[in-house]
């Protein structure tokens, strides 16, 4: 069967091999498997699956909400279960799970660490279980006009040299209502650590689109209307983006206006921003979302968390 | 400084010398001269002729300078500046300006074919030069990131030796990896 089959590589011991390949990626790795034999042999090392898992992920493990007691019979399937599996940690605040093509650390804040104004007020906002959530409550909102959710994450735990992308995981209940206009006003921003409105670090604000998909088409007509209504009656208001939001509704082209995209779990997420986590010591890192310009009633969406994860590489 | 000389033999039996101070780079040699095991001439069965003075040129470039081929190894990511006691401005520049013409030097000696680099790959580790081990380690790693597996065969010359069926059912894998990754 095997033709002419040289031996130059082969002379390497295995543990050679299993060091080049710690040095490429996940995905490299896996790829290589079907090099050959002496290369499958070596990507199922331990040698090279641990160098991909974070270097701190037992100690990340041993906050596990439900004790982890899974025996794994590899470093690389612990590392592809924890890549389809995200764990609960830290008293049920987050999940923890890897990415899966560069083995870098996603992390999931739930509702309930996330700080949301008038998320006290029973009329306004329910908490309640939820079967498709992986926290034991979100956050279902009922009728508000400020719209305001924050959510803060020490940067430190994060993984290093790493461009992350924050994403609001949502959905919209049937009878979701008033997210047509204004766009809501999304920021990422790297802040000092511990709170106090940090001033450091640049903050770029977004403009997303909250309206559940398919009923675009018919907010266009509605969006004008209101739009120039609001705009006399704010007339002299400073806005942030310098423009009336109509006016950045209307001129943005249509692909790049941020919506909900759909996720492969049944939810749904919005980009919040993105940021460089360079080497874990910015402090916190301080994710937004708002809508409080519209001053309309809104209600029907379920906030399951903000996610962090890093950014495909194109 | 000092510069006593050391004779290596090859496996094929061609003695080369080195400076003490330089082979001290390899953890084996340091060994075995601390140990004051020397006796002449050091055999090396496991290094040919062919390999060994690209061996010693590596030596006698980081022999004495452990901290910076240090640095080097870590591709850079690492220069951090509590490694230096004493920072200061000037020291950093020529520093920076050492650094710059170490790794250039690296490029230009890292440049030949896949034979030389598994040989070299094998010396190192048998000498336990760690700085050379991770430069020739990270040269195969480069030829390995984002290919396809009929590039990283045809960089590495070797044929698959899987049997047809073997092969497809691996493909198949492959390929479900891929869609994942696209997917997410």
């Amino acid at each position: 069967m095997e033709q002419g089959r040289t031996v130059d590589l082969y002379v390497l011991p295995e543990g050679c091999i299993s060091n080049i390949l710690s040095l490429t990626s996940p995905r490299d790795a896996c790829r290589s498997s079907v090099i050959s034999s002496v290369f499958r042999s070596a990507v199922d090392s331990d040698a090279v699956w641990e160098r991909f898992l974070p270097s701190d992920y037992q100690q990340i493990l041993s906050s596990s909400v439900y004790p982890f007691p899974f025996v794994f019979s590899s470093k690389k399937e612990l590392y592809l279960y924890l890549c389809d599996n995200p764990v609960l940690i830290d008293k049920g605040t987050k999940t923890f799970a890897l990415d899966k093509s560069s083995g870098k650390k996603c992390y999931m804040i739930g509702a309930k660490e996330l700080s949301i104004v008038w998320g006290d007020t029973p009329t306004y906002w329910n908490w309640r279980p939820f079967p498709e959530s992986r926290f034991s409550e979100v956050a279902e909102l009922l009728n508000v006009c400020w719209l305001e959710v924050r959510g803060r994450m020490e940067t430190r735990l994060l993984s290093p040299s790493t461009i992350y992308v924050a994403y609001l995981v949502l959905k919209f209940t049937d009878s979701a209502f008033g997210f047509e206009f204004p766009p809501a006003e999304v920021s990422v921003k790297l802040a000092a650590a511990g709170g106090g409105g940090g001033n450091s670090g640049e903050e770029e604000v977004k403009a997303v689109y909250l309206n559940p998909i398919g009923r675009q088409r018919r907010q266009f007509g509605v969006y004008r209307r209101i739009g120039l209504f609001s705009r006399s009656l704010r007339f002299g208001h400073a806005m942030r983006r310098q423009e009336p939001v109509v006016d950045a509704a209307d001129q943005q082209p249509q692909q790049d206006r941020q919506i909900p995209k759909e996720r492969g779990d049944g939810w749904m997420e919005i980009e919040l921003g993105e940021f460089f986590n360079e080497k874990g010591e910015d402090g916190d890192v301080e994710m937004s979302l708002m809508e409080v310009k519209g001053g309309n009633w809104k209600g029907g969406l379920i906030i399951q968390g903000i996610e962090l994860r890093p950014k495909k590489a194109k | 400084m000092s510069s006593t000389k050391i004779f290596l033999k090859s496996s094929d039996d061609k003695t080369f010398e080195i400076d003490e101070t330089a082979a001290r780079a390899s953890e084996t040699l340091k060994n075995i001269i601390d140990g004051g095991c020397l006796d002449g001439v050091i055999p090396l069965p496991n290094v040919s002729s062919n390999i060994l003075p690209k061996v010693i040129e590596y030596c006698k470039k980081h022999g004495g300078d452990n901290g910076s081929s240090k640095k080097i190894a870590n591709g850079g990511v690492d220069k951090d500046k509590e490694i230096l006691p004493d920072y200061d401005e000037e020291e950093d520049k020529r520093e920076k300006v050492r650094v710059d013409e170490l790794k250039k030097w690296e490029e230009e000696y890292m440049d030949f074919d896949q034979q030389v680099l598994y040989d070299l790959m094998l010396a190192a580790n048998y000498l336990h030069i760690k700085g050379l081990l991770d430069l020739t380690v990270e040269k195969a790693a480069s030829m390995i990131r984002g290919r396809t597996p009929d590039q990283i065969r045809e960089n590495f010359n070797i044929n698959s030796d899987f049997t047809p069926e073997e092969e497809e059912e691996m493909i198949l894998i492959e390929d479900e990896w891929d869609d994942e990754w696209a997917f997410d």
